[in-house]
């Protein structure tokens, strides 16, 4: 069997065995629909309750966030947030975890490259992002009426499709960097925050200091939150963020080429150290 | 190298920095202050294909240390390691295609996995031909005899069919080299002599096995030849048979005898080392135990109960029995009984 072969089929397999894994253990999926529906609700609630409905309120939101369609905003920025915590905790911890267990140095002696190992589940991951998008755009539908057609998901998915590579890159930096970290978990949380406040998942980025949005701007999964919500909005608006697409695809690639490189480094160090099944 | 040699490791060490050196430390430029601690010290060491080889010493030796360094996940500070040939210092990827590792136990699969399931995995990283997959799951399944229990989670596996399970998986690429680290420990007796009827199979297959244990009896059962590493360097090596015959013994004693009140050991011990080599020592109020190593020409009990009367002391107990690896073992590592 050819390297290039050997490779693909590793990878075949490693997402098979990723899938086994979500299915086996669904708390996760299930969890992350849940969420999917609850966070939204409560920040709906929260903006009825400081506009009290009133159109200036309503205005000075839609000068800042160019919509004012608040549910589809507020729905788009938990979507984005929910996936990308799935990427941190599931590809962004798998290293760690494996280390954890005890099989990260079984797999490290196989011949199967460092490519496969880092994102030869990444496949798999297309499930939960799959899951976090359905669940928001059934229940836009379903309680606030929100009328997604056909065209908008196409558009939402095309996203997805562009948007995935960046994220997987994201979450293979992130399992790189957790293996040399004593607490992954808190060093997560403190990522996740930064996410939040930085990429305007609950508030246009407009409202940031100056400092604050270019970093905001630069990152990932404001590209993804701003795409998605130009998707809900029509085909127009759509068309003025495809560049965003190409940022986020260049982007995947400098983030994967980054995470490789960390890779190699720290498992050459790890190596000469003895730190491979300790780290 | 000959053809036969599957392992060659020469001049091996390895050493490992000890203490922490902070990254305000780094910044600074501050002095390295970190001391150094060697692992293996200048190892030599060559293993052949059909052949179970034993690195037996006591914990923190170095032996899994030097199973790291040819299974690849270590690099050595200097010397040499080949696989089948091939430089696995230089070309990690390429000895990784002859190794079979186990390493972690039973640890090492996924237990949500089913025993079929983990396999499938694992040779897909091995780079197993696809078509060969099926055939060649089921022949390591049937070899390790988990074949009835093929589609269940590895959750519900025993640890002995776990650790089976990860002996199957390491066979599954047909490596040249199986490297097993302590591939006995936690197994009940029934599961270690059914382990060991395994390993001796595979080395009449053709295979070169290297295996890690602190367990004397078992390296002598298991092992064709053994090195004995203490302090990160091999100390004695050779078959079972050899090292025993050249402890120039052909038995030990198990000693026990009852002081004297106030009496003191010193005088009575110094007295039977005349006659015998002390291996171990130890007193239990005034109840003096002792492990001798004896010569063949020694009639030990005339000598036994002619110093018991002259230093006052009653023998309580003599057990003898044939010289075993553990007796190699502590006559040839300094702190004996650090086992």
């Amino acid at each position: 069997m050819s390297n290039l072969a050997g490779e693909w089929y590793a990878i075949v397999a490693t997402t098979r065995k990723e899938l086994r894994l979500m299915r086996r253990y669904p708390a996760e999926i299930i969890s992350l629909s849940v969420w999917m529906l609850l966070l939204p609700i409560a920040y709906i609630a929260q903006a009825q309750a400081f506009s009290a409905d009133e159109p200036a309120a309503i205005d000075a939101f839609a000068r800042r966030a160019g919509t004012d369609d608040v549910v589809m905003f507020l729905y788009v920025g938990w979507l984005v947030y929910l996936w990308l915590t799935a990427v941190l905790w599931g590809p962004g911890l798998a290293l760690m975890q494996e280390r954890r267990r005890g099989s990260f140095e079984i797999v490290f002696v196989s011949p199967t490259s460092r490519f496969t190992l880092l994102f030869g589940g990444a496949p798999a991951q297309l499930v939960p992002a799959l899951v976090v998008f359905a669940s928001a755009a059934i229940s836009m539908r379903v309680f606030f009426g929100v009328p997604l057609g056909w065209s908008e998901l196409v558009r939402w998915f095309a996203v997805l499709l562009v948007a995935f590579p960046a994220l997987m890159a994201l979450g293979g930096l992130f399992a790189t960097v957790s293996l040399s970290l004593q607490d992954a978990a808190g060093v997560l949380q403190v990522i996740r925050g930064a996410f939040t406040l930085l990429c305007g998942v609950t508030y246009p980025l407009a409202v940031l200091p100056d400092v604050f949005r270019l970093i905001g701007e630069a990152l990932p999964p404001t590209h993804v939150i701003g795409a998605l919500r130009a998707a809900a909005g029509g085909s127009q608006e759509f068309a003025g963020e495809v560049p965003r697409l190409f940022i986020l695809l260049g982007e995947a690639v400098l983030l994967g080429i980054v995470a490789m490189t960390l890779l190699s480094l720290s498992v050459r160090y790890a190596r000469r150290t003895g730190r491979l099944g300790l780290f | 190298m000959t053809h036969s040699a599957a392992v060659v490791i020469a001049g091996v060490s390895k050493a490992f920095r000890q203490g922490r050196r902070t990254l305000e430390q780094r910044l600074r430029r501050a002095p390295d202050t970190r001391s150094e601690v060697v692992a293996v010290d200048g190892i030599d060491l060559e293993v052949s294909t059909r052949e179970v080889f034993g690195l037996v010493g006591p914990n923190g030796a170095g032996k899994s240390t030097t199973v790291r360094m040819i299974a690849t996940l270590l690099e050595p500070t200097r010397g040499k390691v080949e696989v089948c040939g091939v430089d696995a210092v230089a070309h990690p990827q390429r000895a990784r295609r002859h190794l079979g590792v186990v390493i972690g136990g039973e640890r090492s699969v996924y237990w949500k996995l089913t025993g079929r399931e983990n396999l499938e995995y694992f040779a897909a990283l091995y780079h197993v031909p696809r078509r060969e997959v099926p055939r060649r799951i089921e022949r390591v399944l049937a070899e390790m005899n988990l074949l009835d229990r093929a589609d269940d989670y590895a959750e519900r596996y025993s640890t002995g069919m776990r650790q089976r399970l990860s002996l199957a998986r390491a066979l599954l690429q047909e490596p040249t080299v199986l490297l097993l680290d302590e591939p006995t420990s936690g197994l009940d007796p029934r599961s270690v002599t059914q382990l060991h009827e395994r390993i001796a199979r595979l080395r009449e297959n053709g295979h070169c096995v290297l295996v890690t244990t602190h367990n004397m009896d078992e390296a002598d059962r298991l092992c064709d030849r053994v090195a004995i590493i203490d302090r990160g360097r091999v100390v004695r090596s050779g078959t079972p048979g050899a090292l025993k015959a050249a402890l120039q013994v052909d038995r030990r004693a198990i000693v026990r005898l009852s002081l004297r009140p106030g009496g003191a050991d010193d005088n009575l011990v110094s007295d039977v080392e005349d006659f015998a080599t002390i291996a171990e020592k130890s007193i239990d109020g005034s109840d003096l135990h002792m492990v001798l190593h004896l010569p063949l020409e020694v009639d030990l009990l005339p000598r036994l109960v002619e110093v018991s009367k002259r230093h006052e002391a009653v023998l309580r107990t003599v057990e003898i029995e044939p010289v075993t690896l553990r007796d190699v073992f502590l006559a040839a590592t300094e702190n004996g009984g650090r086992e």
